[in-house]
């Protein structure tokens, strides 16, 4: 029991390496192959760990600043997908999560309730989150677990149930996407494509996704973004023009920087990753199954991208002035087409409804990820991230999306 | 013997790109050559490309064709999915043979 506490006390940089490692030789890896990916997941978090210090040390002055001078309260940082997937990683139920998924997918896929054979195993951090989101609302790591498995089963059924879109709109036969921040939102775009079809003269219109790319396809650059936002929230902030510059060029930085760290942490759990996706596909040779990968695959479509770059300054002008929101959209503007891929597949890529589709969803977002802020900087304290004195909270707006988890959560919420 | 670039693009440049990145450089290791992998986004390959000048692009999610600068496209989908790795590594290597 000392043992155990020693290490979880030691925090995710040394935990995760020793899970990972532990779960490569349970995979038969062989000691030098699991020891390397643990260690490489170590690396990953110390890099992920480094740039939220930059970014939480260069923003949260300037944000804090933004607010006293102009009432706005959007105090809560947006630190993206990448941080709430390392968050997610360095919680102690991780390897549980791992094996119950792939039990209940095992499980699922023989009894024939999914064709689903999810061999994302990176993106399984959504179930961890959602299972964690659960935990430390209740403070039961077991209910935290039950809730990830809820969500597993939930994601699966809707990836059998959208395959024919992914199928048809973005060209993948035998593919589905178990992407739980997109997926969850599926069955509110279908619906809202629907109700959009028989609104006469709105349903007719439809922009060029081609146009769009060219001419503003440069704005979806991480870098740019940073660098444009950061000056905004510079200049927002009172700064002088050194300060303005300063402040640019280091949120450029982090938007760039960022999703290299998580990179690293990645290629620490490829090995882990082969091993399950070879389970998998030992258990099952020849059956007919969609494959389940992350929602990366489909979001380099013109139409997705276009929605996506017009989506940052709509998502930037929803979040100042809807009230009751508080947190300010930064990291995850680079992620967009994630939380917003489903508004712009039911209509089959018709670049009008997907704006509109869109921005109903970020409203959604919106909310979700304010109210998410206080769980999800209580899991960040608790897997010791690095927070500079006086830092308000976190969220992100990958986070607002897990509408599902989300769900969950509300209903554990109200028994609670 | 040759060195070829190769630039695999994905939607994020993170989680599907290294994915096939690494296959990729292994199943063409294994064919006897030898390859430089890169990784990109989707966004921004455009402005890669006539910068790195890639042998082949192999994309794990749609791009572009005028991102692509005349450079061929592979579609790195079954590295990721394990299904028609060998039958794509196989593709590869001929076309980059072909290129000497």
């Amino acid at each position: 029991m000392q043992i155990i506490n020693f290490i979880l006390d030691l925090g995710p940089t040394v935990m995760m390496p020793i899970i990972i490692m532990l779960l490569g030789l349970l995979f038969r890896q062989g000691f030098p192959r699991a020891f390397r990916s643990g260690l490489t997941i170590g690396m990953g978090f110390a890099g992920i760990f480094l740039v939220i210090s930059m970014l939480t040390s260069n923003l949260s002055p300037a944000t804090q600043a933004m607010v006293t001078n102009w009432g706005l309260h959007l105090d809560v940082m947006d630190v993206g997908w990448p941080i709430a997937a390392a968050i997610s990683f360095g919680t102690p139920i991780v390897p549980a999560v791992f094996i119950m998924g792939l039990f209940i997918n095992v499980l699922m896929l023989s009894m024939n309730w999914t064709k689903t054979m999810d061999i994302d195993l990176w993106n399984y951090w959504h179930f961890i989150f959602s299972g964690a989101l659960i935990m430390y609302l209740t403070n039961s790591a077991i209910l935290g677990i039950i809730a990830s498995g809820i969500t597993i089963v939930i994601v699966l059924k809707l990836a059998d149930w959208t395959q024919p879109y992914v199928a048809k709109v973005f060209d993948m036969p035998g593919i589905s996407l178990p992407h739980t921040e997109s997926i969850s939102w599926a069955p509110l775009g279908i619906l809202l494509n629907k109700v959009i079809d028989k609104i006469p003269g709105i349903n007719k219109i439809d922009i060029n996704p081609e146009k769009i790319q060219e001419r503003f396809g440069v704005f979806g650059e991480p870098m740019l973004i940073g660098l444009v936002l950061g000056a905004f929230i510079g200049v927002l902030a009172g700064y002088t023009v050194e300060g303005v510059v300063k402040l640019s060029v280091n949120m450029a930085a982090v938007l760039f920087l960022m999703p290299r760290m998580v990179r690293i942490l990645m290629e620490g759990l490829l090995p882990l990753s082969e091993s399950g996706r070879e389970y998998l596909s030992n258990r099952f040779p020849g059956k007919e199954v969609f494959i389940g990968l992350d929602a990366a695959v489909v979001i380099g479509h013109p139409s997705v991208m276009a929605v996506c770059i017009l989506m940052i300054p709509i998502t930037l002008l929803l979040a100042a002035v809807l009230p009751g929101n508080r947190i300010l959209p930064f990291t995850d503007l680079a992620g967009l087409p994630f939380c917003l891929l489903w508004a712009v597949a039911p209509s089959k890529g018709n670049v009008f409804r997907g704006l509109i589709i869109s921005t109903i969803f970020m409203v959604g977002i919106l909310y979700i990820a304010t109210d998410l802020a206080l769980v999800t900087t209580l899991m960040a304290k608790q897997v010791n991230f690095p927070f500079p004195e006086g830092t308000a909270a976190i969220s992100s707006l990958d986070g607002g999306a897990h509408l599902i988890p989300y769900i969950i959560f509300k209903i554990v919420e109200i028994f609670h | 013997m040759k060195t070829f670039r190769i630039l695999t693009i994905c939607g994020t440049g993170i989680a599907t790109s290294t994915v096939a990145a690494e296959k990729c450089k292994q199943y063409l290791t294994k064919r006897g050559l030898k390859v430089e992998v890169v990784e990109c986004k989707a966004v921004e390959a455009s402005g890669k490309i006539p910068v790195y000048s890639p042998h082949v692009v192999v994309a794990t999610t749609p791009v572009n064709d005028s991102a692509l600068h005349g450079t061929k496209k592979f579609s790195g989908l079954p590295f990721l999915t394990g299904v028609g790795m060998d039958k794509l590594a196989d593709e590869i290597a001929a076309y980059l043979q072909s290129l000497e």
